[in-house]
């Protein structure tokens, strides 16, 4: 028994020694991404389809772990941030990620990611399958006519569709009763049993109900119009102009690695995504998802980010609907 | 019948699916013969076992093979607690406590095998009678699941909650409904689901989203054990000479209307929410008792005994899954661990689940009892062996197993933080006597319960008339109401008869 | 009435006192809770109904009164303590029973606030299994005590080097105090049970063994077979394993392959 310990010992201690000697190439180990939502959420499915895809152009492999708890992911985002710096764990993040800091998720800023955004499924708004409603125009008119007593869900306050619910109504001075939701899903399954009248999701997670006949399209909110089935949904923002100057505010799903991570690693990482995002699987998956590509990364992502943070933190604070001033955060005003 | 003959053609088509793909029984071999080595040693239950495999499984492999291990573990386990219950007098899980009644006696008089035949025998037709309810009792309850908003949703949380309470307190009532209100209580906590408000995190971020499934079962159902394992030291059992094991058929025939009333029982008290195998295995001993002509022979070796608990503990597994698949409320503390393993992989029970995910999970309860029940037959010799182990050498081998099972499930380090007090939490009340089952329920219809009681205000403009005049609502709520006046003193006055007195479970 | 039941009451009496105090604290927490002026957060107007604070008061006012109702069943049932059952108490307090309930405790706490969040996996719940299985296997005072303090003395050096969660994946001295810990804890085991039995018991013959490669075992499968993410994988053993089995193991059996 003794002989054994002394032997575990030995051969503990004669690691330690080997430590020294550990200066690699990056990547020489698999790489982790610490997805902050949770499992087949629409950032954990891009997720794992593009670090699939990028694995082809590193000589490692990747692998998806969720992260979750906290607000806004910061529980995941806390955890990555933690981590050594070495690009060995990245952060599957989204949009809704921006809020951590005024909801008092941590005290830090997007700016200390640098971030890799894959792209969105564009927003549009629809109505139950039976509903009396045929045009974003008639809902509106009824609203006008009866402020406030119109049901529209929403997944939860601060999310990327309740904005976008705001913008529409900034836009065109209607006013709804907004109805949280935990998710798009229980949102959708409202708006289906009439428990509501209108619900405001993307087109990849609405698609099935509308292509089943459950939901009614009544427009899209990305500024641009789309087609289902042959039917083609119209353009809220070319029937009401005034909406242009709040929307569009889409999504950006994507990933990111920590700032502080050595040029190498962000080069490494920039390459792979470049290639994986030129692929045909990339495109295809997109395609049959209801998803359209960004491609932004570095700068260009970090900008994204940080005009989705300015947005965000102000409408939430302005809302009531923050705890921490974001003056105090440093996030500029939009 | 229409219902009947096409669930019928959809489970045969599905079955022969998971019989032909090999990969099944890569799962589902290990997973039952785990989950029997789980349920054999005391103080490891059927919870902990299909908790830790969801651990180990997360999302990273399919969700219809990961269901297989932890079905086939959840079967092993309540079959493998009669083990211990009939060789040592020491109930494996709560679950087969009221096996040890008539077991161990039949061990004493050297008929340790036949017992053993028997059960194994019993527990198969159990979980097959589970299933086929299951099966029928799915399809009859999506029919109606399709009314089921908001009001409902309220009223449906605060029912299992309240049933749960009533029925797993083993002191006072009252106890009971103090665990569902902690759990109800602890699901406050982190933003409220409707205006995003922080409640009760005390500064801790991670708190912010509250109290997650998976480290809260895994602090309720293991640190207690092995707490209160360590503190009685080693105990080596001593296994007696039990003979051959077989089922003996002719037994088996004779006894079919015992076998037959008992399943049925257990899948209806299985399907009441949180109310599990445990208090199946107890109900149905005791009315066994009441209805059988040898009473004289019950606690000294009566087979009907036997068979009426083992029987109805494997019946409620089909029982429990009935209400965790179509309303998303768990049976039991096991089919919690389920729902936990569903929530992970991003399925949410509910009306709008998949058809053919039901249809493959009775598959696999087809397989899994078929499983256990060659292995209880040809490789029980082995399984006994387990039973040697003495406690303060697995109880840490548990730990470690629990720790590192909790942590990979989402939160990290800080879901470890949660199941430790949890657990130290979840000791105390067991010490004095409170079920823990109702404050599992709790903290998982917590949430749906605030969410859905304040959305249904939220839309009606803060009036009430919700709750009563939907009819499906009106019901559930008479249902609350009279509960809650059964069990209140100057009622039972009123109602005074005499009712059966049954020893409730002991809240695995 | 027996005494298991009456002592049940007293014990029920003391639960009541604590809930009630608890309920009472969370209703005063409640009211941070904004509830006749519910924050809006963009729902058009923040009423009572659609408070974040409702359900809680209800929740909580409702424990209230149930924990009301257990005191007076307690107290009805004989639980209301007398001088001798307070004298009982504190006697029970110093009883080996509920040193030991402390003992298995402080460990877990320590286990899983001090060692897992800092510690590589394996060092840290070597040591933990080590000391629960010689503190408690045999039931004696004198395991239990050496083997906490041997857990503490690592968990706590960690936690005052290292606390923030920023260096829990930093240096490695808390790693080598922790592995120290195991070894010292192997060895007084070794001897404290040779000299109070003559000879070694069986079980500490495999104990340690079990202790270090369980968690082992575990951690890699949970890394490599599971593709799950695991605690501290910086760890000073988790790190070499890592390493070892891409730059060492995964080529050479890569090569193979070619």
């Amino acid at each position: 028994m003794k002989k054994f310990t002394a032997l575990a010992v030995a051969a503990a201690l004669s690691m330690v020694g080997a430590s020294a000697a550990q200066a690699q190439e990056y990547p020489f180990r698999d790489i982790t991404n610490a997805v902050v939502w949770g499992a087949g959420g629409g950032t954990d499915t891009i997720n794992r389809m593009v670090m699939a895809e990028m694995e082809k152009f590193l000589p490692v492999g990747i692998s998806v772990i969720n992260q979750t708890g906290g607000v806004a992911g910061s529980n995941g985002m806390i955890y990555v941030l933690n981590q050594p710096d070495d690009g060995y764990t990245l952060a599957g993040i989204s949009e809704s990620n921006v809020t951590a800091a005024v909801q008092g998720g941590w005290d830090k800023r997007m700016n200390v990611w640098f971030p890799f955004i894959v792209g969105g499924s564009p927003l549009m708004i629809s109505v139950p399958a039976g509903s009396q409603y045929n045009s974003l125009e008639e809902l509106v008119a009824a609203a006008k006519a009866a402020p406030e007593t119109i049901p529209a869900a929403a997944s939860g306050s601060g999310s990327i569709h309740h904005l976008n619910l705001l913008a529409l109504e900034n836009g065109t001075d209607a006013k709804f009763r907004f109805v949280p939701y935990q998710g798009s899903a229980p949102a959708m399954e409202a708006a289906v049993n009439g428990e509501v009248q209108l619900v405001i999701g993307s087109l990849a997670e609405q698609f099935p109900l509308i292509d089943g006949g459950k939901l009614k399209p009544l427009a899209m909110l990305s500024g641009q119009e789309a087609s289902i089935g042959g039917k083609t949904i119209p353009d809220a923002l070319s029937e009401f102009p005034s909406l242009k100057q709040y929307l569009p505010l889409s999504q950006s799903i994507g990933f990111a690695v920590a700032n502080s991570a050595s040029d190498d690693v962000k080069n490494v990482l920039s390459e792979a995504f470049t290639q994986a995002m030129a692929s045909d699987t990339v495109s295809k998956w997109a395609n049959d998802n209801h998803y359209v590509i960004s491609g932004q990364m570095g700068d260009a992502a970090s900008q994204t980010f940080a005009k989705l943070e300015s947005v965000f933190a102000w409408t939430l604070w302005d809302l009531g609907a923050a705890t921490v001033d974001p003056e105090t955060l440093g996030i500029p005003k939009p | 019948m229409e219902l009947i003959a096409s669930q019928m053609t959809g489970f045969a088509y599905s079955l022969a699916q998971l019989i032909i793909d090999p990969i099944t029984y890569l799962y589902l071999l290990p997973a039952v013969a785990l989950g029997i080595i789980f349920g054999a040693l005391p103080g490891l239950t059927a919870t902990l076992a299909v908790t830790i495999l969801t651990g180990f499984f997360g999302n990273k492999f399919p969700l219809e093979y990961s269901l297989i291990a932890l079905i086939g573990a959840y079967v092993g386990a309540i079959y493998g607690g009669s083990y211990p219950s009939i060789l040592v007098n020491i109930p494996g899980t709560a679950a087969s406590a009221a096996t040890a009644m008539d077991g161990y006696p039949l061990t004493k008089q050297g008929r340790g095998g036949e017992a053993l035949g028997l059960t194994t025998t019993a527990s198969f037709i159990g979980t097959l009678i589970g299933t086929f309810c299951l099966l029928v009792g799915v399809g009859l309850l999506l029919m109606i699941s399709q009314s089921i908003a908001s009001p409902e949703k309220a009223l449906l949380a605060l029912f299992g909650i309240l049933v749960s309470g009533t029925l797993m307190s083993q002191d006072l009532v009252i106890k009971g409904w103090i665990a569902g209100l902690l759990g109800l209580g602890m699901a406050m906590v982190g933003l409220d689901p409707l205006l995003s408000e922080p409640r009760y995190t005390f500064g801790w971020a991670y708190l912010l989203s509250g109290f997650q499934v998976v480290p809260v079962l895994m602090g309720a159902f293991a640190i207690p054990q092995i707490i209160s394992g360590l503190l009685e030291g080693t105990l080596i059992s001593k296994v007696r000479e039990i003979g051959r094991i077989i089922p003996n058929w002719r037994t088996i025939g004779q006894r079919m209307p015992t076998i037959a009333r008992s399943g049925a029982l257990g899948v209806g008290i299985g399907a009441l929410p949180g109310v599990g195998e445990d208090v199946a295995g107890w109900v149905s001993y005791g009315i066994g008792k009441n209805l059988s002509k040898e009473k004289e022979k019950f606690g000294k070796g009566a087979i009907d005994g036997l068979l009426s608990s083992e029987t109805a503990n494997n019946a409620a597994i089909g029982g429990a899954l009935i209400p965790l698949l179509v309303l998303g409320i768990p049976g039991s503390p096991p089919a919690a661990a389920l729902l936990g393993a569903l929530m992970i992989n991003n399925v949410i029970p509910g009306p709008n689940i998949d058809p053919n995910l039901i249809l493959h999970i009775v598959s696999i309860l087809v397989m899994a009892s078929a499983t256990m029940f060659l292995m209880g037959l040809f490789t029980a010799r082995a399984f006994i062996h387990v039973l040697k182990i003495p406690q303060s050498i697995f109880l840490p081998v548990v730990l470690a197993l629990t720790t590192i099972g909790s942590f990979s499930v989402g939160g990290g380090i800080n879901d470890l933080f949660l199941m430790v007090v949890v657990g130290i939490v979840s000791f105390a009340l067991i010490e004095m006597k409170y079920p823990i089952a109702p404050l599992v329920i709790g903290v998982i219809l917590g949430g749906l319960f605030d969410e859905s009681f304040r959305r249904t205000l939220l839309i009606s403009d803060g009036d009430l008339s919700g709750f009563f005049t939907r009819p499906a609502a009106a019901i559930l709520l008479a249902c609350n109401v009279l509960l809650i006046l059964s069990q209140l003193p100057m009622v039972r006055q009123l109602f005074r008869r005499k009712i059966p007195v049954m020893a409730p479970g002991t809240g695995e | 009435m027996t005494d298991e039941k009456r002592s049940l009451r007293q014990k029920d009496f003391w639960a009541a006192l604590a809930l009630m105090a608890a309920s009472a604290g969370l209703l005063f927490k409640t009211l941070e809770i904004p509830f006749f002026q519910a924050r809006a957060a963009g729902i058009a107007d923040g009423k009572w109904y659609n408070s974040a604070a409702i359900v809680p008061y209800m929740v909580f006012g409702l424990l209230f009164v149930l924990s009301v109702t257990l005191l007076v069943i307690s107290i009805r049932g004989d639980g209301l303590p007398t001088r001798a059952d307070l004298e009982k108490i504190a006697a029970q307090a110093r009883a080996p029973l509920f040193q030991k309930f402390c003992i298995i405790c402080l460990m877990l706490l320590a286990y899983i606030f001090g060692l897992v969040p800092r510690v590589d996996f394996t060092l840290a719940t070597a040591l933990v299994m080590m000391a629960l299985t010689y503190g408690f296997y045999e039931g004696r005072m004198r395991p239990a005590i050496l083997s906490l303090i041997l857990v503490l003395l690592p968990s706590v050096y960690a936690m005052i080097v290292h606390f923030p969660s920023e260096q829990w994946a930093k240096p490695h001295d808390d790693d080598i105090v922790t592995l120290i810990g195991f070894v010292v804890l192997v060895g007084v085991a070794l001897v404290e049970a040779i000299r109070t039995h003559g000879s070694l018991p069986g079980y500490l013959r495999y104990v340690p063994i079990i202790s270090f490669f369980t968690p082992l075992l575990l951690v890699i499968a949970m890394a490599f077979g599971f593709h799950q993410n695991v605690p501290n994988r910086t760890g000073l053993l988790f790190s070499q394993i890592e390493y070892h089995y891409y730059v060492t193991l995964k080529p050479l059996l890569d090569g193979r392959k070619d």
